[in-house]
C-alpha cells in the first residue's frame, strides 16, 4: 500500500519533472504558440495568405542566415557583421547584373562575396585565434565603408534591360506562387529555398561528423584538441560557411527588393539573427543550440513584429517590445534551468 | 551519550534530478570532533548530499539540524553562516586569479572595497606556510598550478574561513603520498579542536587511517554506519557494493615483446629535465614520484599538449617529427590527460557524443554517423564499465565524479591506438568499477599494445605494472623491475634517500 503510494507519487514527480524539462529546452515553442494565438485574436488579417506571405518572405533572409549565425555561435562565437556582409555581396552584384552579366554568374559572385568574407573571418579568428567578437566588430566598419564607396550612398537598381531582372526581379523569385490561393501565394519560392536550407543544415547538424564536431568545440576545445581533432580546422569552416550563407542571403535579399543599397550593412540581420538563435535555447558560451529551435526563434521575433505591424504600432516601440521577449525568454530558460535543480 | 548533540544531523533527506532519485530518506549524523567517512560506489549520492548541505543544490523533503537547531540552507551563503565549510570534488576555483586571491574570494566579498594586495598576499603566505605548503607562491595564477596543487588551494580556501563543519569530497584523489600525510596531519589538528569533519574517499586506507566513524551509502540510500575500528576492509567494501570482492588487481600474464614506444632526453619547461624511458609492448609501465616531480608535465609534452623544447620520440622505432595532440593519435599514442574538467570530457554533451568523439570516423560513411551503430557502441562502453548513468544522451554533467570518469576512459579506449598513456586513469573511481578499468588496462596490453601510467595511488603502481621509472626534479631517479616495485623503493627513490 505505501508502496503504491510512492509509485504514485513518483508518477506525479516525473510528470511534473518532464513537464520542467520540457519548458527547459522548448520554451521558446510555447512563447510562439501564445504569440499566434495573441496575433489571431488581436488581428483578423494576421492568419490571411497574404500576411502570411508577406512574413514567409521577409523571413526567409533572416532563416537562411540564422543557420549560420547558430553554427557560429555553437562554437562560441559570434558575428556582428553579418549585416555588412550581405550589404557587401548584393551591392556586388547588383554591379554586375548591371554589367550585363550571366544571372547565374551574378548570383555565383554574391556567394563568392559571401565565402570571401567568411575566409577573412576564418582567417583571424580560427587561424589567428582572434576574438569573434572583436574581428566581425570591425569588419562591420570596414563593410559599411566598402558599401558606401561603392555606392556613393545611392540605391542601386538592377535595369529592366537585362536577362537577371527577368529572371529574379520580374516575375520574381520572391513572389512565384506555389500554392495559389486566390491571388496570393502561400509559400513563395523564396521559402522553399530557405527549407531547403534549413532541412540541409537540419541534417548537418543532427547526422554528420561535422556537426558533432561543431558542438564538441563548443562545448570544450581543449577536451576535442587532446581527442586529436583539429579543432580550428572546425571553427574555420564554420565561418566559411556562415559566409557562404550570408551571400545566398544577398542573392535573395537582391531578387526581392530588385536594388542593392548600403543601408543594409545597418540593418538588424546580425543582431536580429542573434537573438533568434539565443531565443532558440542556444548558449552565447557554445556548445548548445539546434536548427529547429533557431527557426522557432526567428518566428518568435518575426511575429512579434508582424503582430505591432498590424495593429500599427510605430517602429521605435516595436524594438521595445522586441527587446522585453528577448529578456523573457532567455528569463524563462534560465528560471526552468534553476528549477531543474 | 544517548543525549550527546550532534554537531550536524540530516534527517530522510530525498533529492531528485529529472527522473533519477539521486537521494532516498538518507540521514548522516556528526559529531563534534570526529572525522566522519562517507562511502559508496561512484553515483552513491554522496556528493549531492554534501551539496545539499552547502547549499549548492536544494533538497526535496528532509531536515537538518546543526548544533540540535532546525537550519534552512536554500543557497550557498545561508551554509556558510552556519558555519559549513566544503571542497568540491569538481573544482570551484578560479583559474585566472591568483592564489591568494583564490584562497580569500570569500572574504573579498566583505566590507572594504579596496582591496590591499600587500596584506592578502602576506596572509595567503601566512596560511599557506602555516599548512606546510609554503613552496605555493601565493601571486601565481591557479590556472598555471598542478591539479595537486589547485587542490591544495582549495583547501587552504575552505580552511580560510572558521568553520566548526569541513566537508572534502575526495580531496586525496590527485594527491600524492606526502600530501596526503600533511592534509591527515591538518586534519587530526582540527579535530581536536572539537570541528566535524565529512571525508570522502574511494581510498579505504585512508578512510581506516583517519575515520573515526563511517557511513555507507548505496543507490541513493543509507546503507550502515559504523565505527572504523569495527570493521575490516572487506566488510566495508561487501557494504558499499553489496558482494565480495576476491582481489584488487586481476591477475595478468605478462608478454613483453620489443621496445614499442621511446622517449629520449625530454626536456620541457622548468619541470622537465631530461627524462627518457622505453616501453614494450605488453608492458605496463609506471612513472611514480611525488607530486611536483614532473609526470604529468613529461606525458603532455610527449603528448603534444605542451611545447617540448627538446627530445626525441621513438614509436616502433620511427622517430615522430611534430609534436601536437592530433599527431600524436594519428601516430598510435594516446593520453587521457589528468585535468578531467578542463582537458578531458565535454560537459555540456551527451555522454554518447564524448564516449565517440575520438573514433566518429569508425561510425561514419561519407561525413555521415551511423548512428544506430554508435549506440551501440556506447552500450557496451557502458557495460564494460559498469556506467552508472541514466540515459546515454544525457548531457555528462549530469554524471557523478567517478562516472565521469569512466566515460573519458572509454574515449580514450576507443580512440584505436597502440600506445596509451593514463594519468591517473582511476582518480574518484570507486573499488569496483576500478577493476574493471584495471581489466582493461590488461586487455590492452594482452593485445600486444602498451600502457604507460601515472598514478600516486602506491598499491595501484605495485598491483599494475611490469615496469615502472620513479622521477624526481623533472628527471628519472630510478627503475624499478617488477620484483623490485614495493613502497619503500618508490618512496626512497622519490626523494633520493638512495640508488637502487
Ligand atoms: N546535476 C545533476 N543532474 C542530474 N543528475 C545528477 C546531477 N548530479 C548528480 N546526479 C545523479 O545523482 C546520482 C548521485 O550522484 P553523486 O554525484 O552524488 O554521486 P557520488 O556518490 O558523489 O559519486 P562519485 O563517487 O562518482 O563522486 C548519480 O546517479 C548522478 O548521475
Ligand atoms: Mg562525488
Amino acid at each position: 500500500m505505501a508502496e503504491n503510494k510512492n509509485a504514485a507519487k513518483e508518477m506525479i514527480g516525473g510528470h511534473k519533472m518532464t513537464f520542467k524539462s520540457f519548458l527547459l529546452n522548448y520554451n521558446a515553442v510555447v512563447i510562439l504558440i501564445a504569440l499566434v494565438i495573441v496575433a489571431c485574436i488581436i488581428s483578423p488579417l494576421f492568419a490571411t495568405p497574404q500576411n502570411i506571405n508577406t512574413i514567409l518572405k521577409q523571413q526567409s533572409i533572416y532563416l537562411v542566415i540564422s543557420m549560420g549565425m547558430l553554427m557560429v555561435i555553437i562554437t562560441a562565437g559570434i558575428d556582428l557583421a553579418a549585416a555588412g556582409t550581405v550589404a557587401l555581396a548584393s551591392i556586388i552584384m547588383v554591379i554586375a547584373a548591371n554589367q550585363g552579366l550571366n544571372t547565374f554568374v551574378c548570383i555565383l559572385l554574391a556567394v563568392a562575396i559571401g565565402a570571401v568574407v567568411g575566409l577573412f573571418n576564418g582567417f583571424f579568428i580560427a587561424k589567428m585565434k582572434m576574438p569573434a567578437f572583436i574581428v566581425t566588430l570591425a569588419l562591420t566598419y570596414i563593410a559599411q565603408g566598402i558599401a558606401f564607396m561603392l555606392t556613393n550612398g545611392n540605391t542601386l537598381l538592377i535595369s529592366k534591360d537585362y536577362p537577371i531582372y527577368q529572371d529574379l526581379v520580374n516575375p520574381g523569385f520572391a513572389t512565384i506562387a506555389f500554392i495559389n490561393i486566390g491571388e496570393d501565394a502561400l509559400l513563395p519560392l523564396m521559402a522553399i529555398f530557405a527549407i531547403a536550407i534549413i532541412v540541409i543544415f537540419f541534417i548537418i547538424m543532427k547526422y554528420t561528423k561535422f556537426g558533432r564536431l561543431v558542438y564538441a568545440v563548443g562545448s570544450n576545445e581543449t577536451a576535442v584538441q587532446m581527442a586529436g581533432i583539429n579543432s580550428r580546422a572546425v571553427i574555420f569552416k564554420v565561418w566559411l560557411l556562415h559566409g557562404i550563407l550570408c551571400g545566398i542571403a544577398a542573392f535573395m535579399i537582391t531578387a526581392r527588393t530588385g536594388n542593392a543599397t548600403a543601408l543594409t550593412a545597418s540593418g538588424d540581420y546580425a543582431l536580429s539573427t542573434v537573438a533568434a538563435v539565443v531565443i532558440g535555447g542556444a548558449s552565447l558560451a557554445g556548445g548548445e543550440g539546434s536548427v529547429p529551435m533557431t527557426v522557432v526563434g526567428v518566428f518568435v521575433i518575426a511575429i512579434i513584429g508582424n503582430i505591432m505591424n498590424l495593429i500599427g504600432l510605430a517602429s521605435y516601440p516595436q524594438m521595445i517590445v522586441k527587446g522585453a521577449v528577448i529578456i523573457f525568454a532567455v528569463i524563462l530558460k534560465s528560471v526552468s534551468s534553476k528549477a531543474h535543480e | 551519550m544517548a543525549d550527546e548533540v550532534m554537531r550536524l544531523e540530516m534527517k530522510n533527506i530525498s533529492k531528485s534530478f529529472g527522473g533519477v532519485h539521486a537521494l532516498q530518506n538518507v540521514s548522516l549524523s556528526l559529531r563534534p570532533g570526529e572525522v566522519h567517512a562517507l562511502c559508496g560506489e561512484n553515483g552513491a549520492g554522496k556528493s549531492t548530499l554534501m551539496k545539499i548541505l552547502s547549499g549548492a543544490y536544494s533538497r526535496d523533503t528532509g531536515e537538518i539540524f546543526i548544533d540540535g537547531k532546525p537550519v534552512n540552507i536554500k543557497n550557498p551563503k545561508d551554509s556558510v553562516d552556519h558555519g559549513v565549510s566544503i571542497i568540491y570534488q569538481e573544482f570551484a576555483s578560479v583559474p585566472d586569479l591568483t592564489v591568494a586571491e583564490n584562497i580569500f574570494l570569500n572574504h573579498v566579498r566583505g566590507s572594504k572595497n579596496v582591496i590591499n594586495w600587500k596584506q592578502l598576499n602576506a596572509n595567503a603566505k601566512e596560511l599557506l606556510d602555516s599548512l606546510g605548503f609554503g613552496q605555493i607562491n601565493p601571486k601565481s595564477k591557479v590556472r598555471e598550478l598542478t591539479v595537486a596543487y589547485q587542490q591544495i588551494v582549495e583547501i587552504c580556501k575552505a580552511l580560510s574561513t572558521n568553520c566548526s563543519i569541513l566537508i572534502l569530497d575526495e580531496p586525496s584523489a590527485v594527491l600524492a603520498n606526502a600530501e596526503i600525510r600533511q592534509l591527515f596531519g591538518i586534519l587530526r589538528k582540527l579535530r581536536d579542536e572539537g570541528k566535524s569533519i565529512v571525508y570522502i574517499s574511494h581510498r579505504l586506507d585512508e578512510v581506516f587511517e583517519i575515520c573515526d566513524r563511517i557511513t555507507v551509502m548505496k543507490d541513493g540510500q543509507n546503507a550502515g554506519v559504523v565505527n572504523t575500528a569495527d570493521v575490516t576492509e572487506k566488510q566495508l567494501v561487501s557494504m558499499m557494493i553489496g558482494r565480495d570482492l576476491e582481489s584488487y588487481f586481476p591477475e595478468r600474464e605478462s608478454h613483453i615483446g620489443d621496445v614499442i614506444f621511446e622517449a629520449k632526453d625530454i626536456k620541457a619547461g622548468k619541470m622537465v629535465q631530461g627524462v627518457s624511458f622505453k616501453v614494450h609492448k605488453g608492458e605496463v609501465f609506471g612513472l611514480a614520484g611525488l607530486v611536483g616531480a614532473g609526470r604529468t608535465e613529461t606525458v603532455r609534452a610527449i603528448f603534444g599538449a605542451d611545447k617540448m623544447e627538446s627530445g626525441q620520440v621513438f614509436i616502433n622505432g620511427q622517430e615522430i617529427k611534430h609534436f601536437s595532440p592530433r599527431n600524436s593519435i594519428g601516430n598510435g599514442y594516446a593520453l587521457l590527460p589528468e585535468d578531467r574538467k578542463r582537458h578531458g570530457v565535454l560537459l555540456n554533451l551527451p555522454i554518447l557524443y564524448n564516449m565517440t568523439i575520438s573514433c566518429l570516423p569508425k561510425f561514419c560513411s561519407g561525413g555521415r554517423i551511423r548512428k544506430a551503430e554508435e549506440r551501440k557502441f556506447g552500450d557496451k562502453m557502458v557495460d564494460a564499465l559498469k556506467i552508472k548513468i541514466g540515459d546515454k544522451m544525457d548531457n555528462t554533467s549530469s554524471l557523478s565524479g567517478g562516472n565521469q570518469q569512466k566515460v573519458a576512459v572509454s574515449k580514450l579506449i576507443a580512440s584505436d591506438c597502440h600506445v596509451y598513456i593514463l594519468d591517473e586513469p582511476t582518480r574518484g573511481v570507486d573499488v569496483g568499477a576500478k577493476i574493471e578499468i584495471y581489466k582493461i588496462i590488461n586487455d590492452i596490453v594482452a593485445e600486444g599494445n602498451a600502457v604507460i601510467m601515472i598514478s600516486s595511488e602506491m598499491p595501484e603502481v605495485i598491483g599494475m605494472c611490469d615496469r615502472v621509472a620513479v622521477m624526481r626534479n623533472g628527471k628519472i631517479a630510478g627503475e624499478l623491475q617488477k620484483e623490485e616495485i614495493t613502497e619503500q623503493n618508490m618512496i626512497e627513490l622519490s626523494m633520493g634517500v638512495n640508488k637502487v
